[in-house]
């Protein structure tokens, strides 16, 4: 436990440094497994997830300043580059229809229409905390998936050396969407699964801005009346997909094994599709324990 | 749990492996079918190893100059491609080489009609973000998809068809020769070129023995985007490896199947079938065993106790129980699993009682955790006093969450040296266990 803390705190604290914040709904694949019941019982996805978000930078050929221009923003900038770390739980979850054996079963291949609302609630380094409601719901081998986090986070900008300042920062409460589908193949013999979804989601970058000071203290020659400059917040729609690969019990051998229930873990992908009109890469990581 | 946390390590290792490959060649080219049929229904891995030999339309026979560099096309005429594949009824999973090209492929499978897709490692991972061109992220893609029609002729020969519609790369080398003593200047870089080609072929496969099969495949392929014909012919030798035991079902089958062979030689029975008749003293239990705080129990023997074994020392082999009951007339007792509902037997002189179970110490994970918040509450509150107060209250609400929320008797257990280090004598240990009498008869 204390090992992965500490992995955590690292890897937290290095995404946490990054110049610029990302808000964007987690992944609902753990929550498709969830919905599956896969691994009979095993409803609660848990989730550490690091995402990063960058611009293809285009020059004006007129000033030779860099800009990234999206559809709906065009931001001055010589580089935008955001990284995330957040840690999801659900917290609250409905799963249909109700799993009557979480003892498992040979060849126990999960519902075939399996749905699931989950409540789940996230925090992401530094300063933002949020909730995500999700829908997903299993026809066959495929699923649907839709979401849409509620986020609040308070987020820093820099001094004028580029390093975090408290002093310049910004409050956000925002909502964006993740909507898509996915489908899984299960080994079940081996317990084992090779999945991959994708989907529209809405990515949110922003800045709070760099400091600059406006005027200067005659008395002692220092600097004085900092004001926040080119803080910018970007919305915009990605297509992206995703590759989940998934390791799940469902064996009756609870009782041999000396296991008190069934659980899977996942470790997924997500990459954005770029497109001419919209530079935005996006790419993120995640491992999720759903029990 | 414990199966689960000792099964994670597959897919984070087969992505951050993936991760690590991604970095190789992206060229790509329909892979093999037979293998990927012959996968069906079999508990087995099927391992594949072909060569392919490319003829047509080739682009190997040009150079472009221009002032200080050039750029080859050198199309290759011959491909090897490694490939294995595992099964779970009408899903195959399956990953591999094609040369210096790492990829995977999934898809349906049965005896008659298969459909599969497949994709290069640096595809799948790294083109969406790898900026080449202003074209969108796919143009760079390396992958397809295929049906494949399956005619068993007999027991040792099958025939089949196949369509696919795929994006495949061919090799094309830059060369700067204008760029001094730069390291590797003048040596060629990959530039492949992608297009898209749909196609079709067939294929005949033979079984040679019990656990090998070859096949020779044709495939014609119309190159949609310069409008070029290519044929490959594939050579295919696969065989049948042992089952790799690497998802979550096989680490519970793997334990399940010690403990299923130390039941044959142990009476066991699960907590539904005791009954107890008699009332104990002052002891809360469920009516069939006593349940007790949890209690670690030294034995001699590992073969004896279907519970986690720990070794405080290199002598001393110890197990922890909450349910415990002493069968006086066969001077046997019966112990609970950790977490399992299963009871087994143990002689009364092969046991010996030790200290009640403590939890792991919390103390390092409340400092780590506090240390964590100690910044952000740094940062929120604009001064060190407000990050200590929250990093100390975010500690402290840690260790309350575990120490009065979390069912300690579940969590990790706390193991050190002292720990079943006294031996007790045969009386003191029947005196002690005749506080947690069996009533009854035991079903099995």
């Amino acid at each position: 436990m204390r090992k992965i803390i500490i992995l955590v705190i690292i890897f937290a604290w290095i995404t946490a440094w990054a110049e610029d914040d990302i808000i964007s709904p987690s992944n609902f694949a753990p929550q498709a497994i969830a919905a599956k019941q896969i691994a009979p019982g095993a409803s609660r996805p848990f989730s550490f997830a690091s995402s990063f978000v960058l611009c293809s930078q285009k020059t004006d050929k007129g000033t030779n300043a860099d800009y990234c221009e999206t559809p709906h923003s065009k931001i001055e900038r010589n580089k935008l580059e955001s990284l995330n770390f957040r840690i999801d739980g659900n917290i609250y979850n409905i799963t249909w229809p109700k799993t009557e054996n979480t003892k498992g079963a040979e060849n126990w291949s999960g519902h075939s229409f399996g749905g699931g609302l989950f409540l789940n609630a996230h925090y992401s380094f530094l300063l933002e905390i949020g909730v995500t409601p999700m829908l997903v719901q299993w026809i066959g081998p495929i699923y649907v998936a839709a979401a849409y986090q509620l986020s609040l986070g308070h987020y820093f900008g820099t001094d004028e050396k580029n390093s975090l300042d408290t002093k310049i920062s910004q409050n956000l409460f925002t909502g964006t969407f993740n909507l898509g589908g996915g489908a899984m193949g299960f080994i079940n013999n081996h317990g084992l699964g090779l999945g991959a979804h994708g989907g529209i989601r809405q990515i949110q970058v922003l800045n709070a801005g760099y400091k600059e000071y406006t005027a200067t203290d005659y008395r002692t020659g220092n600097r004085i009346n900092p004001e926040s400059r080119d803080s910018y917040k970007i919305k915009e729609w990605i297509f992206y997909y995703g590759l989940d690969l998934l390791t799940y019990t469902n064996l009756p051998l609870l009782n041999e094994s000396d296991s008190k229930w069934h659980c899977g873990f996942m470790t997924s992908i997500e990459m954005g599709i770029r497109t001419e009109k919209n530079p935005l890469t996006y790419w993120s990581l995640s491992l999720s324990l759903i029990i | 749990m414990k199966t689960i946390s000792r099964s994670c390590l597959f897919p984070f290792l087969l992505t951050a492996l993936a991760l690590i490959f991604a970095g190789c060649s992206s060229i790509m080219r329909p892979p093999p079918a037979a293998a990927y049929m012959d996968s069906y229904k079999r508990d087995n891995a099927v391992t594949s190893a072909s060569i392919s030999f490319f003829a047509g339309q080739l682009d190997n026979d040009s150079t472009e100059r221009s002032t200080y560099s050039h750029t080859s096309h050198a199309e290759w005429w011959g491909d090897g491609t490694f490939a294995r594949y595992i099964n779970g009824g009408y899903f195959t999973f399956g990953w591999g080489f094609e040369t210096f090209s790492p990829f995977l492929q999934a898809g349906f499978v049965s005896p008659y009609i298969g459909l599969t897709g497949w994709g290069s490692i640096y595809s799948l991972f790294y083109t969406p973000i790898a900026e080449k061109d202003k074209k969108s992220s796919l143009a760079n893609y390396a992958g397809g998809g295929m049906l494949i029609e399956q005619i068993p002729l007999n027991d040792k020969w099958k025939i089949g068809f196949t369509e696919h519609i795929s994006r495949n790369g061919r090799e094309l080398y830059y060369v700067d020769e204008d760029c001094g003593m730069e390291i590797g200047c003048g040596w060629p870089s990959a530039r492949p070129k992608f297009y898209t080609e749909v196609g079709g072929g067939f294929f005949v496969s033979r079984t040679i023995n019990e656990n090998s099969k070859v096949s020779l495949e044709f495939r014609y392929g119309r190159d949609l985007d310069e409008k070029r014909n290519r044929v490959a012919i594939t050579l295919d030798f696969w065989g049948f490896s042992g089952a790799i035991p690497v998802g979550g079902n096989d680490v519970m089958r793997k334990i399940a199947n010690k403990n299923i062979e130390k039941m044959k030689s142990l009476k066991t029975t699960s907590t539904d079938s005791l009954q107890r008749t008699s009332q104990s003293i002052d002891k809360k239990n469920t009516g069939s065993l006593h349940t007790i705080k949890r209690q670690w129990m030294r034995i001699a023997d590992s073969s004896q106790t279907l519970s986690n074994i720990y070794t405080p020392t290199d002598s001393v082999l110890a197990v922890t129980t909450k349910g415990i009951c002493y069968d006086e007339s066969a001077n046997t007792v019966w112990l609970k699993q950790d977490y399992g509902e299963i009871v087994y037997q143990i002689s009364a002189d092969s046991l010996d009682y030790c200290q009640l179970m403590e939890r792991k110490n919390l103390f390092g994970s409340s400092l780590l955790i506090g240390t964590s918040f100690f910044p952000a509450g740094g940062l929120l509150t604009g001064s060190l006093a407000g990050g200590l107060a929250i990093g100390t209250l975010a500690g402290i609400g840690f260790w309350a969450i575990i120490n009065f929320a979390a069912n300690q008797e579940e969590l990790a257990p706390k193991v050190y040296p002292e720990l079943c280090s006294e031996k007790h004598t045969k009386e003191q240990i029947i005196k002690w266990l005749k506080q947690y009498p069996c009533g009854g008869e035991l079903k099995e």
